[in-house]
């Protein structure tokens, strides 16, 4: 049995992983961007992404743009090769199930 | 707001709810891109109508020029498509920075460079005394050239062929227009230039928005 990496195998993680998949290297996605993206509230998202930070696979920048603050999110090099090997997994369940 | 409640996160997941999930992946990262078949859906309809109607007036004009009214609607749709444009790429990069926002902005400031630079050289022209049939033939085929060369160019940066061939299109069209000269390029840029735009949207919506290009 391939073991599923237990920090993305969760419906909300798994969504926000996908969704920062999407964007290109080198750019980052604003954190109520995202939350309108996944209809998630902010309280749900902000749980699941500290989780994914403290895993090194979604990386968090804090900044101000006009005295505001904002927090930008981007998915790690390491966030993108454990998606990578959580779909190659998920594959050879599914096709191990058939 | 959510589908799923908060508290069932950590509980097991289905492996087809997360193929489900993954699937998605598509979907999310087009509502972070423009969609090319607004923006060539807009555009097509501003030349198909605007060039249809500058043709119609003057192909039966004594002066072979086009009609008042002809040029108002022709501008007002080209008015239109901007700030659909502008609009529309401006709500789909929200809260998107870094790279691709550099990148899109550049491109975006070409084209303000390049139409008023357009704007100028037509100014000059004009002021110049140009011959009608001449100011015809250059006011339609130069900024149809500049349109063709930016899709081109937008088309490198974003390594999308499907896009660059409709630009090689307008700008070769924009070429045969002029030389079929005046009023016959009207035609020209609103059939093959406008249609262009139009089967551009078409097979973007065929092609189910994948391999997206990003005027």
């Amino acid at each position: 049995m391939t073991e599923l990496d237990p920090v993305i195998h969760a419906p909300a993680r798994l969504r926000i992983v996908v969704a920062l998949a999407e964007l290109d290297r080198g750019d980052v996605l604003a954190f109520p961007r995202l939350r309108e993206v996944l209809a998630m509230t902010a309280g749900n998202l902000s749980t699941h992404l500290r989780k994914l930070e403290d895993a090194g696979y979604v990386v968090v920048t804090k900044t101000h743009e006009r005295r505001t603050p904002v927090t930008y999110l981007a998915l790690s090099d390491t966030g993108r090769t454990a998606l990578d090997g959580y779909r190659h997994a998920l594959s050879a369940i599914l096709g191990g199930s058939r | 707001m959510t589908s799923i409640p908060s508290h069932d996160d950590d509980a097991a997941l289905d492996p087809r709810l997360a193929a489900q999930i993954l699937g998605d992946g598509g979907r999310i990262g087009d509502r972070l891109s423009p969609d090319p078949r607004i923006l060539f859906g807009v555009w097509g309809i501003a030349w198909f109508v605007g060039f249809g109607a500058l043709w119609t007036t003057a192909r039966t004009a004594t002066d072979v020029q086009p009609a008042g009214w002809a040029f108002a609607v022709f501008y007002a749709l080209l008015a239109t498509a901007v700030v659909v444009t502008i609009v529309h790429v401006t709500r789909r990069s929200r809260g998107l920075r870094g790279t691709s926002a550099t990148t899109g902005s550049m491109y975006g400031w070409s084209w303000l460079v390049a139409f008023t630079v357009v704007g100028l050289v037509l100014g000059a022209l004009g002021r110049a005394d140009t011959d009608p049939a001449v100011m015809g033939i250059v006011s339609t085929a130069l900024p149809c050239l500049v349109v063709g060369t930016l899709y081109m160019a937008g088309a490198a940066t974003y390594r999308d062929w499907s896009w660059f061939a409709l630009g090689a299109w307008i700008a070769v069209m924009a070429g045969i227009g002029a030389m079929t000269g005046m009023p016959s390029i009207y035609l020209v840029m609103s059939v093959a230039g406008g249609g262009g735009l139009l089967v551009g949207a078409f097979a973007c919506h065929v092609a189910g928005r994948r391999g997206r290009g990003r005027p």
